[in-house]
């Protein structure tokens, strides 16, 4: 319902001699996470501000939902759109719940019974409970308590757009690792359209249905996760993205990605093997491969007897006969991870100056609880 | 003490009036200190030159000895309340104007954002988030202004503004030691009044959220 639609937006500052923001041109479907990536100053910020107009674009259209936003009232658009930051800025003065309230009693049109009910509601969605938490003050909450008070905040009026602004970007690891699985859960109750900026990869790798790769104001590259790892548009996105990083692929491509079907011939008749589920990711599957010492696993399809769409696969969940791309092997992972990797050969340089302080430290988190993202038709692994 | 009484009853010394006059010659400065020195706090705080120039020009003011001030508009307005109460009206400038800028600028710019982020308009921002936030530091400035005013509108006396002043002065002039006390005992009663009001006034208008620590000007 609330698609996003950038249209050639640019946007150049009066002291800047070049756009900040460069002739921006790609959509965000309705009701999907869409992470804005890319380094200091390339421009993420400034994309996110213009769609709630506290930037004002230099030229092109912003259109939600079929409307022009430069056409609208910026205080009526901007109640529609709730609004996260990484300061938080919660209202000192006030407790929790005023700070929640707030949001629509500025809007107006709510009753006070209902705006209680609300509260607690919303408090209850972040992993507040009401009865302990409504009365503080912002000053009484830890870093990442404040923020879960933004989030509600920001959910108040039922937006059906979320712009967030590294939200959990001044958050420990721990801390920050929570906050996105709670997000997960939340968007897959919710339902919103997000707009989402992060500097950290494996942040947009968790979280984004969609990654737009902002650089020195453009657009390089907008795509799934998968895609952006399995086929970066130019080195720039390569290095960023870190698709020549072994341990990231391992941990975000499915198994469905190293499918084989040649392996079936060598396995001994009758042979019971091992299953996986197709969304595993190839960490995983190649764990168990060493785990049991069996020469393959097969490909289980997750929604097998429950989906009606899990199509051809179904049927190989026992461990029998299967369709064609029913295994994955050592081997069948070996070559999916050396599939596009002729390019520069084994990462070396590269990987370290792209990744490595980054996933030193949040490569742990990706392997927190896992929200289910509810990202239909993308072969994220669920970690 | 008795001698203190009757030279208040005494018509002849209209405690009454000198009554009126003083709480005029403070009340009027004050308010005038307060309107001038929030605006122009609202004014220049979000501007870096302006600010400077307000903030170096209140320590100027500040740097300006009593007296000197409030015979700088004898020339202009002659003698009487008029020019003693625009003196007295400059004095009391920088502490409301320091404070409301301070407080202004205290506040966390996050918070701002956030406001307007929600589709807060100019006014809601002003009146649900700066306000509230403000008053408590502005109402120390208020304090240390009232107190101010109180104490130097004596002096108003010299150039003949009426009030209590006018008691000291006279009774320094024919060294009637109880008419100088009957002067000073009043203002300094009134001065004290202010200052216990304002502080309760300063911690009542501190919400509960943050305990503002007030900038001491
Ligand atoms: N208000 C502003 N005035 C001038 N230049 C700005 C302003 N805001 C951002 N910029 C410039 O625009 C560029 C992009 O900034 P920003 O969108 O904040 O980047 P990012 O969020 O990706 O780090 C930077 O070069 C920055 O200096
Ligand atoms: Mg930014």
């Amino acid at each position: 319902m609330a698609e996003i639609s950038f249209q050639a937006i640019t946007k150049q500052f009066g002291s800047s001699t070049k756009p900040s923001v460069d002739a921006v041109t790609f959509t965000v479907p309705s009701d999907t996470t869409c992470m804005f990536v890319g380094k200091s100053g390339a421009g993420k910020t400034t994309l996110l501000r213009m769609v709630n107009r506290l930037i004002e674009p230099t030229s092109g259209k912003i259109v939600i939902a079929g409307a022009n936003v430069l056409e609208e009232d910026p205080i009526e658009l901007r109640r529609h759109i709730g609004y996260v930051i990484q300061q938080v800025g919660l209202f000192p003065h006030m407790t929790v719940a005023e700070n929640i309230r707030v949001t629509a009693e500025v809007t107006g049109g709510w009753k006070k019974s209902r705006l209680d009910a609300r509260v607690d509601e919303l408090l209850d969605l972040v992993g507040l409970p009401p009865s302990e938490y409504r009365r503080r003050f912002p000053r009484e909450l830890s870093g990442g308590q404040q923020q879960r008070v933004g989030l509600a905040r920001a959910l108040t009026t039922d937006p059906m757009i979320l712009l967030m602004d590294e939200p959990f970007g001044a958050l420990d690891a721990i801390t920050r690792a929570q906050m996105q699985d709670e997000l997960l859960r939340i968007q897959s109750n919710v339902r919103k359209t997000i707009l989402f900026v992060t500097h950290d990869l494996e942040e947009a790798l968790k979280l984004g249905d969609l990654i737009a790769v902002m650089h020195q104001g453009k657009l390089e590259q907008l795509g799934a996760p998968v895609d952006l790892l399995t086929h970066p548009v130019n080195d720039m996105v390569a290095r960023l993205v870190g698709s020549d990083n072994i341990l990231r692929e391992l941990q975000y491509l499915t198994a469905a990605t190293a499918a084989t079907a040649g392996a079936r011939g060598r396995f001994a008749p009758g042979e019971a093997l091992p299953g996986c589920p197709r969304d595993a990711s190839l960490l995983s599957a190649m764990l168990k491969l060493f785990e049991t010492g069996a020469p393959a696993l097969v490909l289980e399809s997750p929604g097998a007897g429950v989906g009606g769409g899990a199509g051809g696969g179904s049927g190989a969940s026992g461990g029998g006969g299967g369709a064609a791309g029913d295994y994955i092997t050592l081997a069948s992972i070996i070559s999916t991870l050396m599939k596009g990797r002729s390019r520069e050969g084994w990462p070396e340089s590269a990987t370290l100056a792209a990744s490595g302080a980054d996933s030193g430290n949040s490569g742990n988190s990706g392997n927190g609880g896992n929200g289910g993202k509810g990202a239909d038709g993308l072969a994220l692994a669920k970690a | 003490m008795k001698e203190l009484i009757q030279f208040y009853l005494d018509p002849r010394n209209d405690l009454w009036g000198q009554t009126i006059t003083f709480f005029g010659l403070c009340l009027i400065p004050i308010a005038v200190s307060i309107v001038l020195g929030v605006m122009i706090g609202i004014l220049v705080y979000r501007n870096a030159v302006l600010s400077f120039v307000a903030i170096n020009l209140s320590n100027l003011i500040r740097a300006i000895p009593v007296i000197a001030a409030l015979f700088i508009f004898v020339p202009i307005f002659k003698i009487g309340f008029l020019p003693a109460a625009i003196a007295l009206s400059l004095l009391g400038i920088p502490p409301v104007l320091l404070n409301t800028y301070v407080g202004l600028r205290g506040i966390d710019p996050a918070a701002i954002e956030a406001a307007r982020g929600m589709g807060m308009t100019d006014l809601q921002i002003m009146l649900r988030v700066q306000a509230p936030l403000v008053l408590p530091v502005l109402a120390a400035g208020v304090r240390t202004c009232a107190v101010q005013v109180v104490a130097t509108a004596p002096l108003g006396g010299l150039i003949g503004a009426g009030g209590y002043g006018e008691y000291i002065i006279d009774g320094v002039n024919r060294l009637d030691t109880i008419e100088i006390l009957a002067g000073s005992i009043l203002v300094a009663a009134l001065a004290m009044l202010f200052e216990i009001g304002l502080s309760v006034a300063e911690k009542r208008l501190t919400p509960a959220g943050l305990r503002v620590r007030a900038v001491g000007i």
